[in-house]
């Protein structure tokens, strides 16, 4: 048959919107298998009540205590959940906590790697839960365990130079029961009522134990909706006020019949709970951060001592940052800091030698020695940040089997670098699902309009199409807004991308973001593209947090970032030139494209 | 014989593969982006003979049927991802040819007049178009998923549940035919 031409018989294109028939199509049930006949079910129906007897008379021989529950598993709570292992044994989980257990002859070994969880453990029980840095042994009691999700991996990094600088903070808050914490090979037993805090720096923990009664009670915020920065807010409150309380203002007005903050109710509130002071407040979500009023109120006195409002930005809402703002808001609101807190440093790239790094890191991997090598390459990343250097903390991470360090450095890759290393952690039995759900669509929704607002359009986008990944991603939001970063950043190629993926109303509405960008309607729907650069040549968008000089191929530009460059095609070197510091990055073009880099080089 | 339409193209990658098998949206886009065009035209040439209005409802139940048994492929098993997407294609558009065409329906002629006017490459492609509809549904299916597919027997084996010899079999009797269907509309091999 080789003389003849197959080719000539074309099939035509497939349809047009076959992907949202499909999509569409995908959210309806899926259909149930036809219905059995009658004679049919009567024949299924006497096969499993024979099935059901014989199962019956096993599980009357060797039926086992209380409810099946499975010997193992694991949780990555994407929102607050109950979960219930057996035995008596439970935890109300907070949105973020990450629990995985197994039952062993001896009880339940717990390990819960970030986040945290309030466990309740029935008389006859005994767990071990494993917190990062400490150890907790637990027999029927009740309390509850905080693991800050920024610092979850700082046993396994413990030795690092870089991560020596991070207070890792574990809390064990005892209601009631017999629990002992060990760290540090030094074990404590912790009242009721009591806080025990281990501290990963200085070395030594730090005990709060065996507090009665806090002098100063911080009650949870009102106006928050299960959000996870208020809820960790208060907490770091908490820790800082040494309070083991636990109360929330609405559920305490409630139980005291207070309709507003009346002196005479917040006194007979602090007064059962044995507080000196009370700590209270609102917090209010706003496009760009939270605003937190907290209010100091004085027991004895009954009355309002102070009252502090500030806006934490969201780009600080999370980590260390956040618990800087905490202890801010805390000195301010007790009296400790009477003038305004200094302005948080500027970051400045440490002076270092980002290659020799990365040389060490390399001959530590070599050695099989993967916990030194990320501190190496995390050094070189602080020193420089390359995506290369990602690449290869991600691989020294996943060698380690730490999850969240792959995590952390595996939401910093490109698609197409996560695609080339993704195996690297699935060998070491790390699933994508693990590297995947450390990320919330809404947060990083939420970071890109920030960036939009401030004209950061390239990191908008950025954003936007991180959160698109996320498992709670509102897609046509996204599209749309990702449409609005791509008009704004006049990136064709991009807006097209998404115009493409836009509903036909809001498409119309949202064209003039485009238009008054100088990008029209024919060139999104793939006509002659005036701006675009000639054949030949290719256009790049450069953008930067803080503003930055731009070099190419190591030349000056004159220019400051936000520009579009037009370039020749092939593979060239942005450096972004900030005061004394200098970042370089590689970029490959292709004739008649734009390319986009955008940085956060703060 | 010169290339064939559909060459095989690189697999989806392991990235959005992952993701879509636990239903990301986007992932599956890509998905159907990456198969669409195959599937659509293997669909199509099947009942191009006898059902062609019915090719782009059967693509769409074709992606249905693979986004929601996705989770169970192995990509480390036996079938590349283009092979299994092929054979639920495959069998669906086998199985559209033997429902009963709906009287309303007439076939549509694979028509003369059509080629009269066109080019002599277009007139080659209607006269295999023809010649393929003449071909028994077993045969044709083998010859579309051999010549523009490129699958191996042994997929097209799994793909139709039959022997790898029933395959050898039948796409040699399917070219013989061809040629003479061919031969007798007067085109020249």
């Amino acid at each position: 048959m080789s003389e003849i031409d197959f080719s000539a018989w074309e099939a035509p294109p497939p349809p047009d919107g076959l992907a949202d028939a499909v999509v569409a199509r995908m959210a309806e049930p899926e259909p149930q298998p036809e219905p059995v006949s009658t004679k049919r079910r009567w024949v299924i129906a006497a096969s499993a009540a024979g099935v059901l007897a014989v199962a019956a008379g096993v599980w009357a021989i060797a039926r086992p205590h209380g409810t099946p529950v499975p010997d193992h598993g694991a949780v990555l709570a994407d929102r607050a959940q109950h979960i219930e292992l057996g035995g008596g044994i439970s935890a109300d989980l907070d949105r973020g906590a990450d629990v995985r257990w197994h039952r062993t002859a001896h009880g339940v070994e717990i390990e819960q790697r970030a986040g945290a969880a309030s466990w309740r453990v029935g008389g006859d029980e005994h767990v071990m839960i494993g917190a990062t840095v400490a150890s907790i042994d637990a027999a029927g009691a009740s309390l509850r365990v905080e693991v800050p999700m920024n610092v979850s991996d700082v046993r396994v990094i413990g030795a690092s130079a870089l991560t020596a600088a991070t207070v890792a903070m574990v809390t064990v808050v005892v209601y009631e029961g017999h629990v002992k914490v060990a760290s540090s090979g030094q074990t404590v037993v912790v009242q009721p009522g009591s806080t025990y805090t281990i501290k990963q720096q200085p070395p030594a923990p730090v005990v709060t134990a065996t507090v009665e009664h806090p002098r100063v009670a911080v009650l949870g915020l009102e106006g928050w909706q299960g959000d996870a920065v208020a809820h960790y807010l208060v907490s770091d409150l908490r820790a800082l006020a040494m309070d083991s309380t636990a109360k929330e203002l609405a559920d305490e007005k409630l139980l005291h019949d207070c309709e507003s903050e009346a002196p005479v109710c917040m006194a007979a509130i602090g007064s059962d709970l044995g507080a000196a002071q009370l700590i209270y407040g609102s917090v209010a979500s706003q496009r760009d951060g939270y605003d937190v009023t907290l209010k100091l109120f004085d027991v004895g006195r009954q009355q309002l001592e102070r009252t502090v409002t500030e806006r934490i930005p969201a780009s600080e809402s999370q980590g260390p940052a956040r618990q800087d703002w905490a202890a801010r808001l805390y000195a301010e609101v007790t009296g400790a800091a009477r003038k305004p807190p200094p302005a948080p440093p500027k970051k400045q790239p440490p002076a270092c030698d980002a290659d020799a790094l990365i040389q060490e890191g390399n001959q530590q991997m070599a050695d099989g020695k993967h916990i030194a090598a990320l501190a190496k390459y995390e050094a070189a990343i602080a020193c420089k940040p390359e995506e290369r250097v990602e690449r290869l903390a991600f691989m020294a991470s996943c060698n380690a089997v730490s999850v969240t360090k792959a995590r952390e450095h595996w939401g910093k890759l490109s698609s197409a670098s996560q695609n080339q290393v993704l195996q690297i952690c699935v060998r070491n039995g790390i699933t994508l699902d693990q590297l995947d759900t450390s990320c919330d669509a809404d947060d990083l929704q939420q970071k890109g309009m920030s960036s939009e607002q401030v004209g950061q359009h390239g990191a908008a986008l950025s954003s936007f199409e991180e959160a698109m990944h996320c498992k709670n991603a509102n897609l046509a939001r996204l599209y749309q807004l990702s449409f609005m970063a791509a008009c704004n950043a006049k990136s064709v190629g991009k807006a097209r991308q998404y115009w493409g993926k836009l509903a036909p109303a809001p498409a119309q509405t949202l064209k003039q973001m485009c238009v008054r960008n100088g990008i029209t309607e024919d060139m999104l729907d793939g006509g002659p593209a005036a701006p675009a650069p000639a054949a030949g040549t290719a256009t790049l968008h450069i953008d930067c947090v803080p503003q930055a000089q731009i070099l190419i191929d190591g030349a000056p530009t004159g220019k400051t970032t936000p520009v579009n460059l037009t370039l020749t095609p092939g593979k060239h070197k942005v450096t972004y030139v900030i005061g004394a510091d200098r970042f370089t990055y590689p970029v490959t073009l292709r004739a008649g494209e734009t390319e986009s880099v955008s940085k956060d080089l703060r | 014989m010169q290339a064939a339409v559909t060459r095989r193209r690189e697999e989806l990658d392991e990235l959005t593969l992952r993701r879509a098998q636990r239903g990301d949206e986007r992932a599956w886009r890509d998905l159907i982006a990456r198969y669409q065009a195959p599937v659509h035209a293997l669909v199509w040439r099947l009942l191009a003979s006898r059902a062609p209005h019915r090719a782009e409802d059967v693509t769409q139940e074709t992606f249905v049927r693979v986004l929601r048994a996705l989770p169970r492929f192995e990509p480390a098993g036996p079938a590349t991802l283009t092979t299994w997407i092929l054979t639920i294609a495959t069998r669906l558009a086998l199985s559209e040819l033997r429902k009963p065409l709906p009287a309303s329906l007439e076939r549509e002629p694979l028509t003369e007049e059509r080629a009269d006017h066109a080019s002599e490459r277009a007139r080659l492609g209607a006269a295999i178009a023809r010649a393929v509809a003449k071909l028994p549904e077993g045969q044709r299916a083998v010859l579309v998923l051999r010549e523009y597919h490129e699958l191996e027997y042994a997929e097209i084996a799994d793909a139709l549940e039959i022997d790898v010899g029933t395959v050898k079999s039948r796409l040699s009797r399917a070219k013989d035919a061809l040629r003479e269907h061919l031969t007798a509309m007067g085109v020249r091999l």
